[in-house]
């Protein structure tokens, strides 16, 4: 299934647009998708254990299935600052 | 209680006013400023993004936090995007509560915790520049 993804921060710039398509498998999980993406746009994949992913608008684990409309982003780290 | 994204400058007094009634004995805040300097490097101004919607579903989150923590209702979060310029103020919190401890425990878990979970963007402007500023990945399990 194709699926939309919007892209913030670093993630914007590496795509060069605020909303991507991927091709992940039907019935496809959060690492389908991260696997798709690094494949698509190799910046991602040295640096893809820093990058979170939500799904409708919370925070998912790899193990996390995608469904067909899910609001689905890529949330670089955030700008956090020392305490 | 006010948890919200805005584009334009935040008034810390109306904050602090939103939170104070009657049986509030204490007020706290905290107010975070676009400071003009960085990792050893002169900044001129800062971008903040957000994601729209989910930044203000975190905020309420952390504010729901609050309330199972310390017991304080009486909150104000607002966080600012676009360009700021120096000693503008990017975040602004007001807690409040009947004794004062814990509005000050509030408005410190509120700063802490919107930096780890709330998916907001700062870009840093120098003379050399443009950097992202990526200080905390999410960790998707506890956030």
């Amino acid at each position: 299934m194709r699926v939309k993804v919007l892209c913030f921060a670093w993630a914007r710039e590496v795509t060069g647009e605020d909303e991507i398509e991927l091709e992940i498998p039907d019935g496809g999980t959060v690492a389908d998708l991260r696997a798709r993406l690094g494949e698509e746009f190799p910046p991602f994949s040295n640096r893809m254990e820093s990058i979170a992913v939500s799904v409708n608008q919370e925070f998912a684990g790899d193990a996390r299935g995608i469904a067909a409309g899910d609001e689905l982003a890529l949330i670089p780290p955030i700008s956090g600052g020392l305490a | 209680m006010i948890c919200r994204i805005v584009e334009t400058p935040i008034d810390m007094g109306e904050l602090m006013k939103h939170v104070e009634e009657d049986e509030v004995g204490g007020v706290c805040s905290f107010t975070g400023l676009v400071r003009n300097h960085s990792r050893g490097q002169k900044v001129t101004h800062l971008e903040y993004h957000a994601y729209p919607g989910m930044a203000e579903k975190k905020m309420r989150q952390v504010a729901e936090e609050i309330e199972e923590r310390f017991g304080v209702t009486r909150l104000a979060l607002e966080h600012r995007v676009g360009t700021l310029k120096i000693g503008e103020i990017a975040v602004g919190i007001a807690a409040a509560s009947a004794h004062r401890d814990a509005s000050f425990k509030a408005c410190r878990y509120a700063i802490d915790r919107i930096k780890q979970i709330v998916p907001i963007w700062k870009k840093e402007f120098g003379e050399d520049g443009a950097v992202w500023v990526e200080e905390c990945p999410v960790d998707a399990e506890t956030a």
